[in-house]
C-alpha cells in the first residue's frame, strides 16, 4: 500500500517508512503493539497550509483483528 | 504504565525529572522547548541528536527556532523519538502511542521548557487529552499523567 501511495518514492526511517505523495504531501507509516497485544499501523498524511508552516494532518489507523 | 519499558524510555526518561505535554506539541510548546534548549546550550542555534528506531537511528539536527521543533514534532507521529542535547543530557521524548511528550532534564532546562506550576501543567494535559478516550485509549489522562509525571522538586 505504501509503495502505491508514494509510487515507490519512500525511504526506511525511524523503524517505519517516510515518503511523499504526488501533491507533495508527506506520508509516514509506523507499526506498534498496543496495550491489548494486538498490532496497529498508523499512516498520517500531512500538508502545509498554503503560505504558512501550519500542518494539516489526516491520520489512518489499521488495527489487526 | 504500559510502554514504559521501551529501550529509549528506560535509557533516557525513567527516573528523571520531567515536564509533561499533551501529544502533540503546540507551536507555543515548541517555542518553550526551543528556548529551553537555547538556554542550556547558550546559543540560538542548537545542535541536537535525534534518536529513533530504539536507538538504531541517530542523526544530528539543528534547531534555530520554534518552527524547527514543530517540524520534528510533526514527523514524530507514530514513532518513539528522543531529541537530545548531548552535553547536558536535556531532551524531549515523544511517546510511540501518542499519549504524551516529555521534556526531561534539570531545573535550568525544565523551568524554561514548561514555565507553569504543576497544577496548571496537569490541568492542561488532562483537558487536552480527554478526547483520546473516544479513540480507544483505555487509560484516562489522569492515570497517564500520574504514571509519567515527575516534576522537578529540588532547590
Amino acid at each position: 500500500m505504501f509503495n502505491v501511495l508514494t509510487r515507490g518514492k519512500s525511504e526506511a526511517r525511524d523503524g517505519g517508512q517516510l515518503g511523499k505523495l504526488g501533491d507533495g504531501s508527506v506520508v509516514q507509516m509506523s507499526a506498534r503493539i498496543t496495550r491489548d497485544g494486538s498490532g496497529e499501523t498508523s499512516v498520517p498524511l500531512s500538508t502545509e497550509r498554503t503560505g504558512t508552516k501550519i500542518k494539516k494532518v489526516i491520520k489512518v489507523r489499521f488495527k489487526e483483528e | 504504565m504500559f510502554g514504559d519499558d521501551s529501550q529509549l524510555f528506560m535509557r533516557f526518561v525513567k527516573g528523571r525529572w520531567n515536564s509533561v505535554y499533551p501529544w502533540s506539541l503546540s507551536i507555543v510548546d515548541c517555542y518553550f522547548v526551543w528556548a529551553a534548549f537555547s538556554k542550556i546550550s547558550a546559543s540560538e542555534r542548537v545542535l541536537l541528536s535525534r534518536i529513533s528506531a530504539s536507538g538504531k537511528q541517530i542523526e544530528e539536527v539543528v534547531i534555530a527556532n520554534a518552527h524547527d521543533v514543530y517540524e520534528i514534532d510533526s514527523r514524530a507521529a507514530g514513532f518513539e523519538v528522543v531529541l537530545r542535547h548531548d552535553a547536558s543530557d536535556s531532551l524531549c521524548y515523544w511517546d510511540v502511542h501518542e499519549r504524551f511528550v516529555l521534556a526531561v532534564g534539570g531545573r535550568d532546562f525544565l523551568e524554561v521548557a514548561s514555565p507553569y506550576p504543576g497544577d496548571i501543567e496537569k490541568h492542561r494535559y488532562i483537558e487536552e487529552m480527554m478526547h483520546m478516550e473516544m479513540f480507544g485509549v483505555d487509560e484516562p489522562p489522569e492515570a497517564i499523567y500520574a504514571a509519567v509525571s515527575n516534576r522537578f522538586s529540588g532547590k
